[in-house]
């Protein structure tokens, strides 16, 4: 193992046991490791939208040899972002709502647009070939039963009926509790998913440090 | 002879009528003339009250200051303040001043009188000041302390049009207590000191008060006379001034109703006073008051504020009793005991003592967790071997495997996680990223994510271990950070050239690199693989590139979280092939028949760490229900 490896290697290792400490509750050890995962990720990122998005995207079209159409369109870029800045000063705030409308906008539209047709319709579509000769029947009833019992528990209406206290009707009130299962299902599944994530991460971490101390 | 009409309220009267039926007025002064006195029969008279009857005062060559007012109450009166007379009294002539009139203001004021009985607590009457002291005719009506100042000075024309009934009854009653005279009691003192008119002649001013006394004589029950509680003699010597003789005289003899001639003597004030009560009461201009609280005491002309405060009266008090049935009050009382559930101060739980940092039992479960992904290399592999592949995985392999025919394949592989979960990621993509190094693929790699040049290149690292003739400087292009989330992936897909303009480590434009050479859209790649740790991540792929991919495969490699939520997109046919978590990444180095893959290294450990944590959460919800349990088997006492 090269000298700058074995560096990394050893502050790998000590980084990775500051951050197991936390297992003994909260520490020193490990909220240094944090701050410097924090402080290390938060530079690297600055670092990179300077290098990556605000040099190559607005200062050199601007500065240097390009088309008129590449520096107007930086510069409609650099004065949007300016009116953008100005939301960090209370007496020009209103400067940077139009900037904030224009992102606000068009990121909505590309949303909406997208969500629609990539997956309301697309989805709606395949549930129904379920429901088709030849598919999955039963898979296509789970999926319609469990999509109506989850907008059923969502379903917060309620009418009074002879005095009594508002509440859901019958069929509702029976929807909403299989749309329950169907939620908590949904998030355990989730759940599962999270702690599979992590325990990968931990299952990795071990063998990091067990390739490394082996090696050493 | 005809009756005579009143003056003041126009009343007939009998010829022989002196007084008036109604109103008390003296009518036959009015109706009769100046020859009506018999010199005669006229008792004896004062000198220089003689010499007003003679006449032989000096007529004044100019109308003097005193004048003025006279002049403008005959020119005020008549037309403005009283009914027209069908018959104009003997010796009152308009425009020509009346001769006792005259007289009273061309006399000098030491020639008359002093009066008596001047209101307590005022001053009497000084030659210093005058004014202040001279009461004017037909004043009797007037409180005697009001009398003096205003009534000294003319009033102006505009103002003397004012004559009500009322004034004239009181006008009557005191020319009734001037006929009847004054008492004994009162006249006696008076007469016996009363100076000689040469000695009163001296001062001016107790000469006019003496007019007055004749024109206003002093009821005998006013407090104005019984408050002195002196004879008008004492009095008079207290206030250092005469008391003519004539009206002691008068008032020590008192004339019959016979003698008309004596009677008629006080017609002629008689009628000032009558023209008095025709001007309106005079309009004081009081002096601006000064503010004497608040932030402007001080300062006079201002709004009183004092005065203004205390107008104000404080704010009506009203129930706030609400009247409410009983299914309101039921409501109100279940919305009380809600809110009082809600903000009612919970006792607090007692601290436990922790002797240790984090608890024994954190501990335990971290180093059992340990020992169990240990485990598999103290003991070596037991996970069972995977037999039953899920579709996705399938459909991912066979993908991969159809990007063979064309050589090179250009594909675009995209990092859209955190660093987080890049150990479980990597560990699910070195399948899929392998096959790719082996054909040859040019691989694009571009980051959606800050931290995914990084990434890239430290997965890159770990799967050309397992490529010996992938050619990183010619295969392999890292695009670099692609902002604007989901509208620079639109943009991206659009037109690919115009968003990303230079690599992440060599900053040179990269399209003309052999990796992504040619390349105009996103549908000239041959496939495009999607590393992504969240739903949204995936989606905002699929919904926007999704449709401008125009055949070219959509491959993702997910996290275990967001694999099943991206599921149902690789069911509708919206993803080709979709790899999730380590466990797909297993199946597919499985399917591979690559046991060397890290998936499967790995499958044992997580399989390991798998149980152990669900007998840990097992484990747990028994005891905390068993504990549940015993407290409420405590609490109940069964």
């Amino acid at each position: 193992m090269e000298f700058p490896d074995l560096i990394w290697t050893i502050l790998g290792i000590l980084l990775t046991l500051m951050i197991f400490s936390y297992v003994w509750g909260d520490n020193p050890f490990f909220r240094t490791a944090s701050y410097l995962f924090v402080g290390v990720t938060a530079g690297y990122v600055a670092v990179l939208l300077i290098t990556q998005v605000i040099l190559p995207r607005l200062a050199w079209p601007l500065l240097r040899t390009s088309t008129p159409t590449e520096k107007a369109i930086a510069a409609v870029g650099v004065v949007l972002a300016l009116l953008l800045l100005t939301k960090l000063v209370r007496p020009l705030a209103w400067l940077g709502n139009l900037p904030m409308a224009y992102l606000t906008g068009a990121g909505a539209a590309v949303v909406i647009g997208g969500a629609v047709l990539g997956t309301i319709i697309p989805q709606t579509l395949d549930g129904i070939t379920a429901f088709a000769p030849g598919g999955q029947l039963i898979d296509g009833l789970f999926m319609l039963i469990g999509t109506i019992a989850t907008l059923a528990y969502f379903h917060f209406g309620a009418r009074s009926r002879n005095g009594e206290p508002p509440g859901r009707g019958i069929l509702v009130e029976g929807l909403s509790q299989a749309g329950k299962v169907f939620i908590g299902i949904t998030l355990g599944a989730l759940f599962a998913g999270v702690m599979a994530a992590s325990l990968t991460a931990l299952i990795e971490r071990v063998d990091f440090l067990v390739t490394s101390l082996t090696q050493f | 002879m005809t009756d005579i009409r009143c003056p003041i309220c126009d009343t007939l009267n009998p010829p022989d009528a002196e007084v008036c039926s109604n109103c008390g007025t003296r009518l036959t002064y009015l109706e009769g003339d100046s020859d009506f006195i018999d010199p005669a029969e006229a008792p004896e008279l004062p000198d220089w009250l003689k010499s007003y009857r003679e006449g032989d005062e000096p007529e004044p060559e100019e109308p003097s200051e005193s004048d003025d007012w006279l002049e403008s109450l005959r020119g005020a009166v008549p037309s403005e303040g009283m009914e027209p007379e069908e018959e104009e009294p003997a010796g009152f002539e308009p425009g020509k001043p009346v001769d006792w009139m005259a007289r009273l203001a061309n006399e000098p004021l030491a020639a008359r009188s002093f009066t008596p009985g001047e209101p307590s607590g005022k001053a009497p009457s000084t030659p210093e000041e005058p004014e202040a002291s001279q009461p004017e005719a037909g004043e009797g009506k007037e409180q005697p302390g009001e009398a003096g100042f205003a009534r000294a000075f003319p009033e102006p024309e505009g103002l003397a049009e004012q004559s009500s009934a009322e004034e004239t009854e009181e006008d009557s009653t005191w020319l009734d207590a001037l006929r009847g005279g004054p008492s004994d009691e009162e006249a006696s003192p008076a007469e016996e000191k009363a100076p000689e008119p040469e000695e009163r002649e001296g001062s001016e001013e107790a000469d006019f008060a003496g007019a007055r006394v004749f024109q206003m004589e002093p009821d005998p029950d006013s407090a104005w006379s019984a408050s002195a509680g002196e004879s008008p003699e004492e009095e008079a010597q207290k206030n250092g001034a005469d008391i003519p003789d004539w009206p002691v005289e008068e008032s020590g003899e008192p004339l019959p109703e016979s003698q008309p001639e004596y009677e008629e003597q006080p017609e002629e004030p008689d009628l000032a006073g009558e023209l008095e009560a025709a001007l309106p009461p005079a309009v004081e201009e009081e002096p601006p008051a000064l503010e004497d609280t608040g932030p402007l005491a001080g300062i006079a002309g201002v709004i009183p504020g004092s005065s203004a405060a205390t107008r104000f009266t404080p704010p009506p008090a009203y129930s706030s009793r609400v009247v409410v049935n009983d299914k309101q009050r039921l409501h109100a009382a279940l919305l009380e005991s809600l809110v009082h559930e809600k903000v009612a101060p919970a006792p607090a739980a007692r601290e436990r003592r922790r002797s240790r940092p984090a608890g024994l039992g954190r501990l335990i479960v971290g180093l059992i967790l340990i020992a169990a992904v240990l485990l598999p290399r103290l003991v070596g592999p037991f996970a069972s071997q995977l037999a039953l592949f899920p579709p996705e995985t399938i459909h991912m392999r066979e993908a991969i495997a159809g990007l063979s025919g064309s050589i090179p394949p250009r594909v675009l592989v995209v990092i859209d996680y955190q660093p987080a979960y890049a150990p479980e990621l990597e560990t699910a993509a070195q399948g899929p990223l392998l096959d790719l190094l082996r054909m040859n693929a040019r691989i694009a790699i571009l980051s959606t994510h800050p931290a995914g040049p990084v990434l890239a290149d430290r997965l890159l690292d770990a799967v050309e271990n397992g490529a010996d003739a992938f050619q990183p400087e010619e295969e392999l292009v890292n695009l670099g950070y692609l902002p604007g989330g989901a509208s620079g992936l639109q943009a991206f897909a659009l037109a690919p050239q115009r968003v990303i303009q230079s690599t992440f480590d060599t900053h040179r434009f990269p399209w003309q690199l052999p990796a992504v050479s040619g390349i105009e859209t996103i549908a000239d790649f041959n496939a495009v693989l999607v590393l992504t740790d969240s739903l949204e991540g995936g989606q905002a792929w699929i919904e926007q590139a999704g449709p401008l991919l125009d055949g070219t495969p959509l491959l993702m490699v997910a996290s275990a979280q967001a694999g099943p939520l991206l599921l149902p997109y690789q069911q509708s046919g919206q993803i080709d092939g979709l790899v999730s978590g380590l466990v797909g990444g297993g199946y597919y180095s499985t399917i591979q028949a690559n046991p060397d893959g890290p998936a499967l290294q790995r499958l044992s450990s997580y399989q390991a760490g798998l149980i152990v944590i669900l007998g840990i959460t097992l484990l747990g919800s028994l005891a905390q229900l068993a504990g549940s349990r015993s407290k409420s088997t405590r609490s109940t006492g069964v």
